[in-house]
């Protein structure tokens, strides 16, 4: 039996209660908590995650010495690729709190040295509601952070609501959307048509936006329970007209710190030749956040193309091309899905596999049933018929309702319908034994 | 003071025709938040214009530090 869920919502309570409760400081609980339920998860990620912000505290002090700082984190994060794995038990969280502390030690390289407090890093990187998949905070947010408050209410009953939507997202839409994605980037030996493929590919970049904004929903939900507001992550960005729109509401906190610490600096150096220097920034800035994600190719190709399609688009913008919203929207879709290809292949096989199913006329003769529908329901009975159909009309609904959900999700206002009705279809069709990873979780 | 009004008409008409806009109302404590088209892709060539249209040259920092027009207007008038 897996007894982890078990203790950490039992520590999740106790340090609730520790919390209010008592007169102690409000971030000493928080770190003692999430140094006991990491360590739980793997004692060699706690030991990680307090010596590199001892270093980073150590080493934000001048710019030579903040050097060191990040050859070391860069150290760390490239080790993960070349260790084997039952020496690399120390990743948990790794590429998301040693980029928060790069971005503090370039910072302390290029403007002036910096003079962080380690038990604020630490709160920072440590905090279990961000450390596993984010937020990733600038200096400034951590700052911002500051000094935890007493009880709120109000933020508890937003972040109640902010954690039972989330979870919604997840086992309800996300994994049921999971089963079907599955079906098709599960199996890579097997052979698809295009329209399959291409259809699995839409799929799969609605059901990553659900799965990560579910993880982001329950982690700013947690942290609202104890009076901490962590950045968003999201913003709906499924509604996006064009590719930069996308970007401004996707994996926010990442393409920001991306900007601060790369997309500027070029930019700016570069300001003199206006279309070159955003042009290099973004593909640098999108080739970064490809290689973030893990060395693959498919990671790389993936930043590549989202460069492409980003830069493609401002200079259509800076010539005075512009498309009707609906259309704009399409395209988006189809692009970004298109690039999430090479994201969910991951190794170069797998990509060129996929492409070349997608790129080949005889994977254009089709029949729906058989080649379409048959394969993505995992079979075409009546059993399965009803599956797909109800779990595309519960995800359609959900992102043509989605606004006015979130809207309810973040307020601090008790609904007992909202509440009561989204566990109900939680208990109802949620995945509750086999449910997929979180997809942000291995990054 | 007066120099601070002649610097916000300047930037007020700099900013419109950068963003191709009908004039901007732009005040002291407007931010890039409030103006739809003013985004990050856009930020860099916008502080060039800016640099050639008053003559003068901004650093990384300051230009990272600005909080909103005030901000920028005090640094551009201790460069005049």
């Amino acid at each position: 039996m897996n007894w982890f869920p078990y203790i950490s919502i039992f520590i999740f309570l106790v340090s609730l209660i520790v919390y209010y409760k008592t007169k102690l400081d409000g971030k000493d609980i928080l770190i003692t908590a999430s140094i006991v339920l990491i360590s739980i998860l793997s004692w060699q990620s706690v030991l990680c995650v307090i010596a590199l912000t001892a270093a980073t505290t150590l080493l934000q002090k001048s710019k030579s010495k903040a050097w060191i700082g990040v050859i070391i984190h860069l150290g760390f994060l490239l080790s993960i690729y070349f260790l084997e794995e039952r020496i690399t038990f120390f990743k948990f969280g790794l590429s998301y709190y040693a980029i928060q502390n790069i971005g503090l030690l370039l910072l302390s390289i290029r403007n002036k040295p910096q003079e962080f407090k380690f038990k604020d890093l630490l709160f920072a990187n440590a905090f279990f509601a961000k450390f596993v998949s984010g937020p990733i905070l600038l200096p400034k947010e951590i700052n911002a952070l500051g000094q935890l408050s007493k009880f709120n209410p109000k933020n508890f009953t937003s972040g109640t609501n902010r954690i039972i939507y989330g979870i919604f997202k997840k086992i309800v839409l996300a994994d049921n959307l999971h089963i079907i994605t599955n079906t098709v980037f599960g199996n890579e030996e097997v052979e698809f048509k295009g329209i399959t493929i291409l259809i699995a590919s839409i799929l799969f970049t609605i059901e990553m936006y659900l799965n990560f904004s579910a993880y982001t929903d329950i982690a700013l939900g947690v942290a609202k329970l104890f009076n901490v507001n962590l950045k968003e992550n999201f913003k709906i960005p499924l509604r996006s007209s064009s590719v930069s729109e996308y970007w401004k509401k996707t994996h926010i906190s990442l393409i920001d710190w991306l900007t601060q610490n790369f997309f500027y600096p070029i930019s700016f150096q570069l300001r003199k030749y206006p279309k070159y220097g955003v042009v290099i920034g973004i593909l640098t800035t999108f080739i970064l956040s490809g290689l973030w994600h893990g060395l693959y190719a498919g990671f790389v190709v993936w930043g590549i193309l989202n460069g492409i399609f980003l830069s493609t688009e401002y200079i259509g913008k800076k010539t005075g091309i512009k498309l009707p919203k609906s259309i704009g929207w399409l395209l988006t879709i189809l692009f970004i899905s298109f690039s999430n290809l090479f994201f969910v292949a991951k190794t170069w096989e797998n990509s060129l596999n996929f492409t070349q199913q997608v790129f080949t006329i005889e994977s254009w003769h089709f029949k729906w049933e058989t080649d379409v529908f048959a394969v993505l329901g995992n079979g075409w009975y009546l059993e399965q018929q009803f599956q797909i159909g109800m779990i595309l009309t519960l995800m359609l609904i959900f992102l043509i309702v989605e606004k006015n959900l979130e809207k309810m999700a973040k307020s601090s206002n008790f609904s007992i319908g909202f509440i009561s009705i989204l566990t109900l279809i939680c208990f109802l069709i949620g995945n509750l034994n086999d449910g997929a990873e979180f997809i942000y979780m291995q990054f | 003071m007066s120099q601070d009004k002649d610097i916000l008409n300047k930037l007020n008409v700099v900013i419109s025709d950068f963003f191709k806009k009908e004039k901007l109302a732009i005040t002291l404590t407007t931010t890039a938040n409030d103006i739809e088209e003013w985004d990050s892709l856009n930020h860099m060539n916008l502080i060039r214009t800016l640099e050639e249209e008053f003559n003068i040259e901004f650093e990384f920092f300051e230009v990272m530090g600005f909080e909103n027009i005030g901000e920028l207007v005090k640094s551009i008038e201790q460069k005049m």
